[in-house]
């Protein structure tokens, strides 16, 4: 999504508001005048005089320019299903890997995932599960047996 | 023993087949590990450390530092391919090396920095091997103003390395500040914008959120453009010997190579600062001084000959406070120092005097491992160029499967890969915007350093600001964080100006 500079601009005055709010209620250890707070307030100072100059230079720039620019806009390819899907294919796997893959185990989730990710850039079903099991298998090997990283098993436990 | 004795006891302890093999499977590790998109040589000399715990100290070392070297190369090679710095030493000409694999140039961009990574990592362990105990013992004088100064010059190239908008690049370095407060104060103990999470009270990791923002922004950029009626050009593979044009190269920017290591070696010797800031300074200060600085950033070859000269300087350089003080000078020596302690030996000024053969041996390794570079750099290059024919909708898929196994296995736990969704589609968002997402992994990296010595400064001096400037060194390089600031604010107003006489 592009969006114009004066809408990024007022998102980081925000961001850094936020920081400079939540920062402001750390402690300060016994007596001194700063602590924990003292660098973060400064951030959030820095990314509201950022955004604010971002907003500025935004709303100059238009003026001279005298034209009319959308606040925000979605790339052409996300539009269509052709960008959309296998965008939203790649978060449903990264998603799969995060909410199911303790009960389902690693192999089950990225064989299902990765299948439905070939499957959306248009590749055939045979060469889909080809790939995302060879994929899958490969990682868990590499990972898993050499080293030793402790991919959850989920449904396969037990089994390897 | 005498320093001949304690040269040929050492040249005999490292000539033993066994410490040879050693070398050589630990560099085709470092190899791939480093050449990976997300696994950084930090990693890879992470994973070798349960290996090395079954070996004798010599060996254990020899893997370490082969490792090391090699993956700080090889991060070069999917810079170059896909855009995905294979570490943080890398990330600084990443855009560079890979316009010109697009121009059709891969060829030459890595065999360049394959040659002057060599020749940096050379010039590295001969300031190691001459220098180490006069270099280290002026590092040892920096108190936290000189760190603090430090860290902030490095903070500061961020901003003057991202090529157009430096204000979007100011904010970006911001965020990736802001991001490292999360967790832990160091000073205090206060938990800081964790809001209850348990994960949280560690920090964001930084090689998840590097995974994130390098790859899985890209992934995210090249899928959505796989189904469009035109493709994605593909990469034109160049064909030819891979050191064709090298030496052109390297002729034309011998004073280039020579600053850069003398650069990249210095900054590795200071405790703190490893490849990775070698790297950042030795590109911004090349496009300070160079003829041609608008092509920085656009494929330009002067910025990765310094930068990957630097990086490979700066593994030998980091060596020195940690052999003759015991300090680590980046995360792989923090490693090394607890594998020597692992085996009775503790790094120090004693080491020299009681096992010097040792710390020969370490000098011998590190020649071997560096000689090593060019035929195991070779190779790995020659392997890694079929990574080009495989096409982008089997590869992207793949390459976000590594992404996933990459996350998990640095916290052993799916918060890694929440953090790199996040940061992930943070950092997709930001770049289609035009911000600059490099500034953002500085920030990570450097931040717990450059807030630790800040926040020491501040409490030992009492709140007084001129205590910052008041040790010699300290104001040097005070003066220098300044006037790099003013002459990024003044070029700034000038421009507006500019504009606006034009309008």
């Amino acid at each position: 999504m592009r969006v114009t500079d004066a809408l990024s601009g007022a998102l980081f005055i925000a961001i850094g508001l936020f920081i400079f709010q939540v920062a402001s209620g750390f402690p300060n250890p016994g007596g001194m005048p700063y602590g924990a707070s003292l660098l973060p307030r400064i951030l959030g100072a820095g990314l509201m005089i950022g955004g604010g100059l971002l907003v500025i230079g935004d709303i100059v720039s238009r003026r001279a320019a005298g034209a009319p620019v959308a606040l925000a806009a979605l790339e052409p390819e996300l539009k269509s299903p052709r960008g959309l899907l296998p965008a939203a294919m790649v978060l449903v796997l990264v998603l799969g890997h995060i909410l199911l893959a303790q009960t389902l185990g690693y192999l089950a989730v990225s064989i299902i995932g990765l299948t439905l990710l070939f499957l959306s850039v248009r590749l055939s079903w045979s060469a889909s599960i080809g790939l995302a099991l060879a994929g899958s298998l490969l990682c868990w090997w590499l990972f898993a047996g050499l080293l030793r990283v402790p991919l959850p098993r989920g449904l396969l436990e037990g089994f390897l | 023993m005498g320093t001949f004795d304690a040269i040929y006891a050492a040249a005999l302890l490292v000539m033993d087949p066994t410490v040879l093999l050693t070398a050589l499977l630990a560099g085709m590790f470092g190899m791939f590990v480093g050449a990976m998109p997300g696994l950084t040589a930090t990693m890879a000399t992470a994973l070798l450390v349960p290996i090395t715990f079954f070996m004798d100290p010599i060996p254990a070392l020899a893997a370490i530092v082969t490792a090391s070297g090699m993956a700080i190369f090889a991060g070069d090679i999917p810079g170059a391919l896909l855009r995905i710095p294979g570490t943080p030493a890398s990330a600084a000409y990443v855009e560079d090396s890979h316009r010109l694999a697009r121009q059709g140039k891969l060829n030459l961009a890595l065999g360049v920095s394959l040659v002057v990574s060599c020749i940096g990592g050379l010039f590295g362990i001969a300031v190691l091997f001459l220098a180490a105990p006069i270099l280290a013992e002026f590092a040892l004088k920096f108190t936290s103003y000189e760190y603090f100064w430090l860290a902030a010059l490095g903070l500061s190239c961020a901003i003057f390395i991202a090529s157009a908008a430096p204000l979007k690049a100011g904010i970006s370095l911001l965020i990736g500040l802001a991001l490292a407060t999360v967790g832990l104060d160091p000073t205090t103990g206060v938990p800081r914008f964790t809001f209850g999470s348990t994960n949280l009270l560690a920090g964001v990791e930084f090689i998840p959120a590097m995974i994130g923002l390098f790859a899985l922004a890209e992934v995210m950029r090249g899928v959505i453009r796989l189904n469009s009626a035109d493709p994605v050009q593909a990469m034109p593979v160049s064909s030819g010997p891979l050191f064709k044009g090298v030496g052109g190269v390297i002729r034309k920017h011998p004073k280039n190579i020579l600053r850069s290591s003398i650069l990249g070696t210095l900054i590795g010797a200071l405790p703190g600062a490893g490849a990775d800031i070698a790297a950042w300074m030795a590109y911004a200060v090349s496009k300070r001084f160079s003829k041609t600085p608008e092509a920085y950033g656009k494929g330009h070859v002067e910025g990765l000959v310094d930068a990957s000269s630097a990086n490979n300087a700066a593994v030998g350089g980091s060596w020195i406070p940690a052999l003759v003080f015991g300090i680590p000078g980046d995360s792989v020596t923090a490693i090394v120092i607890g594998v020597l302690y692992m085996k009775g030996l503790n790094p120090g000024p004693t080491v020299f005097l009681q096992n010097p053969q040792l710390i020969y041996a370490v000098f011998i390794i590190f020649i071997l491992s560096t000689l090593l570079l060019l035929p195991l750099g070779w190779a790995t290059v020659r392997a890694a160029r079929q990574v080009l024919r495989v096409p982008r909708r089997i590869l992207l898929p793949m390459v976000l499967s590594f992404c996933l196994v990459g996350s998990f296995a640095m916290t052993n736990s799916s918060f890694g890969i929440i953090v790199m969704l996040a940061l992930g589609l943070f950092g997709w968002l930001l770049e289609e915007n035009g911000f600059p997402v490099a500034p953002i992994i500085l920030g990570l990296v450097l931040g717990p350093m450059f807030e630790r010595m800040f926040m020491t400064s501040m409490i030992k001096s009492g709140g007084d600001l001129s205590a910052f400037f008041d040790r010699p060194i300290a104001a040097v390089l005070g003066v220098c964080v300044l006037l790099l600031w003013s002459y990024a604010l003044i070029s700034a107003v000038n421009r507006m100006a500019r504009k606006k006489g034009l309008a």
